[in-house]
């Protein structure tokens, strides 16, 4: 147990020390929707390369977190720093720097959110011209390149409504890549799928991994969790109750909130 | 009814068309500029939105014709029957097609305004790749079940003298008082046109449960 305490300092945050630079530097971040306070002075740190799994009870604010990261939902307090941007949430934020911010960032959502009037090679191509203005020909490069490697090069020409889940999953991914992001953000990737498909999509993110890009992903898949992410945090009622290596939080929870979660994912 | 009276009565076809074609056209321009005024972050805009399409869609089409023909175009500046039909009518349509719009972009899934945000498309850009297409798809079977509407409608702008085709059927009625066969030919000539556009409203509607809706 001390042993283990040594390990995780200080459970309520997931910082570094100040003298290290991590990629994404979370300060007393905090979200309000009205009177409810949605994320309760959050401090987190991710270091690049790593990737972060983040789990915890439905309405603890997982998917508020990661979406105040790229300012979907604008933080109302605290301040965020992605690679050399740091961002104060004392003023409403600026066009600028949304941007800059986002520039960095690529999410990947439970929905896939693909665009349905446009056929897969135009998804992942439209948005490299109008924010990176490649041009049509480097662009498809691109597209193709990394459709290559999501395994779904005959789907180029087709809709999305005739993709499957997985597919549809998979090219979302691939169309976030194609912005050259530092941050991959996914918020429960699989959980619209069917097992079988939801394996197609966690073994792009487990190569993902493998190549070295820095993820965040929120998600009910402890498996995915202890084996492809480095640290796994543990949120309930807009806290991080616990951060740390991921077979430590899973496997040996220390707080009685976490031992109670992770008891009832494993159905005991 | 003999064929010179036919050839008669399909003179009005140019101005029917003209009129429903019009304030449709009208309509479709301005509605848009209209719902996004409707939509506006600043309250009294949006307010000033809410209150003119309720006050334009309130007032029955007849009475707007007849306050734009009779009061402002023989008090301030005359104004031909025609031009009122198209004033009024394209007024009235604006304030629906921005409804229309309106209700189109509600039916855009919200996710897709949030993966463009996500991956960085300027709002213009969110609006016209990727909101406005699937907009368009959507409105099509609404806007063509409101074109069928205001066919009928644009029937009201014979009362002001627009020599439409209702009006050349009452016109030819008064002159032959065989008000069956005129009257059941101008009836037929309506259906034959709103067959089409009812048509195009069912095929476009199919279409979009197939590259729109998931
Ligand atoms: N736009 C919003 N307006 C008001 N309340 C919101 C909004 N978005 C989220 N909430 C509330 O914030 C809390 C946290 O929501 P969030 O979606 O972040 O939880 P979550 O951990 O992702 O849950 P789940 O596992 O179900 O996805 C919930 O109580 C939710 O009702
Ligand atoms: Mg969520």
């Amino acid at each position: 147990m001390d042993q283990a305490a040594s390990v995780r300092p200080d459970p309520s945050t997931a910082t570094l020390p100040e003298d290290v630079s991590p990629l994404v530097r979370m300060r007393h971040l905090c979200k309000w929707f009205g009177e409810h306070e949605v994320l309760r002075d959050i401090s987190l740190d991710v270091d690049s390369g790593e990737v972060l799994a983040i789990v915890g009870p439905s309405g603890s604010g997982k998917s508020t977190l990661l979406r105040c990261i790229n300012l979907l939902e604008e933080p109302s307090a605290g301040s965020l720093n992605v690679g050399e941007l740091t961002v104060e949430f004392d003023h409403p934020v600026k066009r600028r720097e949304r941007k800059a911010l986002r520039q960095q960032l690529g999410m990947v959502f439970q929905s896939f959110n693909l665009f349905p009037h446009m056929t897969v090679l135009e998804n992942i191509c439209l948005p490299q011209r109008r924010v990176l203005g490649r041009k049509r020909d480097e662009a498809e490069a691109v597209a193709k390149d990394l459709l290559e490697k999501v395994g779904l090069t005959d789907k180029a020409a087709a809709f999305p409504s005739n993709c499957s889940g997985g597919q549809q999953q998979r090219i979302a991914i691939a169309r976030a890549l194609a912005l050259d992001p530092r941050v991959m953000l996914f918020d429960e990737p699989t959980s619209a799928l069917d097992p079988e498909l939801g394996l197609e999509v966690l073994s792009v993110m487990f190569s993902l991994a493998q190549s070295g890009m820095t993820m965040i992903v929120v998600t009910h898949e402890m498996s995915f969790a202890e084996k492809v992410s480095d640290r796994t945090l543990f949120m309930a009622e807009g806290k991080i109750v616990e951060a740390g290596p991921s077979a430590d939080v899973i496997r040996r929870p220390q707080s009685e909130r976490a031992r109670r979660f992770f008891r009832a994912v494993n159905g005991l | 009814m003999t064929p010179d009276y036919f050839l008669l009565l399909l003179t009005g076809l140019p101005y029917t068309f003209a009129v429903t074609g019009g304030a449709l056209l009208i309509g479709a321009l301005f509605g848009f500029p209209l719902l996004l005024v409707r939509r506006s972050k600043v309250t009294i805009l949006r307010w000033t939105a809410v209150m003119l399409i309720a006050v334009i869609r309130s007032i029955p089409p007849i009475v707007w014709i007849f306050l734009i023909f009779f009061s402002i175009g023989t008090g301030v500046f005359p104004i031909s029957p025609l031009s009122a039909a198209l004033v009024g009518f394209g007024l009235i349509a604006t304030a629906n097609m921005a409804e229309i719009y309106r209700g189109a972009l509600i039916a855009v899934h919200h996710g897709q305004t949030e993966a463009a945000q996500a991956l960085n498309l300027s709002p213009f850009h969110t609006m016209w790749d990727v909101i406005l297409p699937q907009m368009v798809r959507v409105c099509l079977p609404v806007a063509a079940t409101y074109a069928i509407g205001l066919l009928k409608d644009a029937a009201i702008a014979s009362t002001i003298g627009v020599p439409d085709l209702t009006y050349q059927g009452r016109h030819i009625t008064q002159m032959t008082l065989q008000g069956l066969s005129v009257m059941g030919s101008v009836g037929i000539i309506y259906v034959l046109i709103s067959l089409p556009i009812a048509w195009i409203a069912r095929v476009t509607e199919a279409h979009i449960r197939k590259t729109v809706s998931l």
